[in-house]
């Protein structure tokens, strides 16, 4: 079991140390669940009654949030808790390195090229001509069409599936469930049906890239569907034929992206945000979580609601929503001072009474 | 195929009988597709008018309801229809027997131990130190992580997946394609990229979960993500990592629980709901249909709308939306009487 001293934590984090650094950490845990031997952190001013009640041995606390630490807890004060996680949890919490190796069930089909230390677990496949790069892992079940490239370090979880021809790059990580170039949802009405346009184009996933659990990237109709360099995404996503994801976009939850949709680089997409297809969201923008982005927004915008629109001007409008019944009653008290209580609904050049609509 | 008399059925659902008690019910249909060897049911009041046409042997109907059955149409009155449906269906329906054993292609991991009864269906991967309790049924394709816990009389469907370290307590149900414990989404931003925080807490769940197909319960990122006993999960929904459900908590098709967020015991979370992360929503609580949830809701509370609000406050803005173009108008002629000039458009 490996443990750090709290002065060791704060040497790898970049961070100060508040009372002793001799402490001996073995774990990490949050703050309500932490024991003395654990190093917990503190995010945001949310849990500062958390902090108050810990039992944790060390806490990782934010410069920009002063506050105080029970007694006998030490403190490790750095610039974000959550990027010194980062550094710390693999060196308490090392991976269990499996061996590489072929399953003897695996099906590699004819003209694989295989890497160097390529791990393939059971009943994965492996179809024709497909390249895997040095260290790739394939979990179980996992199957790869042919003709599909993988690049150096990737993992791909048990159960995922590349159509053909997919290309992923070096060091991704695609969770369990992820399909990547199923067809696009593309039909054109002829006939008196809707019949199916060819789903020719390819899905290209940059470098560094992660993607969450049935998470689904369509393959391009003509062209391919691309996601760029660091780019990630949660779970239950669905990214339409042709999207181009530019680099280090972040896509949370349950987001969609119809076709032919243009994500700059650094954009954040909030869970269960959506956008139509072919607009353009510029490098730097951010979607509020459930935003329905339905035109172009510019770059380093922040949008919100639906249709998003500028996020101020959307909480704005919001905050004036629920104000309309008070509204609706301070336009009767002027209706009955200017045109008497009995005028309400007379017609004519009169006032209109909203219950005749 | 089993078969019950109509006067069995109201003895096993503790209602009462009148008409035509000795004829065999063999099956559960609907009242407009009903035969005479059929039970049928209305559930809600809006079906009544398929009643006088029904040609089924018998039907549940709610106490106090009004409604004139054809002759031969036997009534069973009960408190609760759906209760009354949940004690007939598996009699009528009961389970096919199933192959036990373990299927000679399925793979068990070093050290994992199984119960008695245990069914491991075609090309299943176990892992290593797995636990499987007595009964459980785990079926084709189906790939358990190393040091996973699966309470007795479990029911893993085919092509689930559960990573390493997942916990599942009795009689739990996790349908096809779901995932449990795949890594939650945490990332830092440090020198010009994002860093993956490693996600390493697991999952643990009380008793009787049922998690519907394609949905996703993430791992703890520090600590465990969190799902008491009774929760029911549908289709396609996520929870993020380090969420805290109570326990009868019940999330419909397509809802989204955000990460380290905490919902107390028997809240009722409607279908596209999405709730954001750290937020507390307290026991009880009703989120209706597509709800956003952006701030924490007190216990008892029934809420709609995004953001969400008091139901009833919702509800009202909802319809004084629509009277807005009216109001447009009301305020033209104030402005004509007031001001003596033609409106503003």
């Amino acid at each position: 079991m490996p443990e750090l001293s709290v002065g060791e934590i704060a040497r790898r984090t970049a961070g100060e140390v508040l009372g002793d650094p001799g402490r001996v950490i073995r774990g990490v845990a949050p703050l309500d669940g932490a024991e003395p031997g654990d190093v917990a952190f503190l995010s945001t001013a949310r849990y500062l009654g958390q902090l108050r009640a810990t039992r944790a041995g060390a806490v990782l606390v934010p410069r920009s949030l002063p506050c105080e630490l029970p007694e006998g807890v030490s403190g490790i004060v750095v610039d974000d808790p959550y990027a010194a996680l980062v550094g710390i949890l693999p060196l308490l919490y090392p991976e269990r390195k499996e061996p590489p190796g072929i399953h003897p069930t695996a099906v590699i089909e004819e003209g694989v090229v295989l890497g160097e230390e390529v791990r393939i677990e059971p009943y994965a496949v492996i179809g024709r001509g497909t390249r895997i790069g040095d260290r790739v892992r394939i979990g179980a079940h996992t199957t790869l069409g042919a003709g599909c490239t993988v690049g150096a370090d990737t993992v791909l979880h048990p159960q995922v599936t590349l159509y053909p021809g997919v290309e992923v790059g070096e060091r991704c990580t695609l969770h369990s469930g992820v399909r990547l170039g199923s067809d696009g949802f593309r039909f054109v009405f002829m006939n008196g049906g809707h019949r199916k346009m060819p789903q020719v184009g390819g899905c290209r996933i940059g470098n560094d890239v992660e993607i969450g659990a049935n998470t689904t990237v369509d393959r391009g109709s003509v062209g391919d569907t691309v996601i760029g360099d660091g780019s990630k995404l949660d779970n239950l996503v669905q990214v339409g034929h042709n999207v181009k994801l530019g680099k280090h976009v972040l896509v949370v939850a349950q987001v969609g992206l119809s076709g032919s949709t243009t994500v700059g680089d650094g954009v954040v997409l909030g869970g269960q945000a959506a956008t139509s297809g072919h607009l353009t969201i510029g490098a730097g923008a951010r979607v509020a979580g459930r935003g329905a982005v339905t035109a172009d927004v510019p770059p380093g915008e922040t949008v919100s609601g639906y249709p998003a629109r500028p996020h101020r001007e959307a909480m704005k409008a919001q905050a004036a929503l629920f104000r309309l019944p008070a509204l609706m009653k301070r336009i009767q008290e002027i209706e009955q001072a200017v045109f008497g209580t009995r005028r309400r609904g007379a017609g004519g050049s009169g006032p209109n009474d909203d219950t005749r609509e | 195929m089993p078969e019950l008399s109509v006067r069995e059925i109201a003895h096993r659902v503790g209602g009462e009988l009148s008409g035509e008690g000795e004829r065999p019910i063999r099956g559960v249909a609907p009242l407009d597709t009903a035969g005479p060897e059929h039970l049928s049911f209305v559930a809600k009041g809006r079906y009544r008018s398929y009643v006088p046409s029904t040609a089924a042997g018998a039907v549940l109907l709610p106490e106090g309801l009004e409604v004139q059955l054809p002759d031969g149409a036997a009534a069973i009155r009960v408190g609760d229809v759906a209760a009354a449906l949940a004690v007939v269906v598996p009699l009528l329906y009961p389970e096919p027997p199933h192959a036990g054993g373990v299927h000679p292609t399925a793979l068990i991991g070093e050290g994992a131990v199984l119960g008695e009864g245990v069914s491991i269906g075609p090309h299943a991967v176990i892992g290593r130190g797995v636990r499987v309790g007595d009964g459980v049924r785990i079926g084709a394709q189906v790939v358990i992580g190393d040091d996973c816990e699966i309470g007795a009389r479990s029911v893993i469907d085919p092509q689930a997946v559960l990573y390493a370290d997942v916990r599942l307590g009795e009689r739990s149900f996790v349908q096809s394609g779901a995932c449990l414990g795949p890594d939650g989404f945490g990332f830092a931003f440090v020198d010009g990229a994002h860093r993956k925080i490693p996600q390493v807490g697991g999952v643990r769940a009380g008793d009787e979960l049922e998690v519907g197909a394609n949905s996703t319960i993430d791992r703890g990122s520090v600590g465990h993500t969190v799902l008491g006993s009774g929760c029911g999960i549908a289709d396609l929904v996520h929870v993020g990592h380090n969420a805290r459900l109570g326990d009868r908590v019940t999330l419909e098709g397509l809802a989204g629980v955000a990460g380290s967020a905490v919902i107390g015991n028997d809240v009722t979370v409607g279908g596209h709901v999405a709730v954001m992360g750290h937020l507390t929503v307290g026991d009880g609580v009703r989120i209706a249909l597509r709800g956003g949830i952006t701030h924490d809701v007190p216990a008892g509370a029934d809420v709609a709308g995004t953001p969400a609000r008091p139901r009833r406050e919702s509800l009202r803005v909802d319809a004084l939306l629509f009277r807005l173009p009216a109001l447009v108008k009301r305020l033209q002629a104030l402005e004509r009487a007031v001001l003596g000039r033609k409106p503003e458009k």
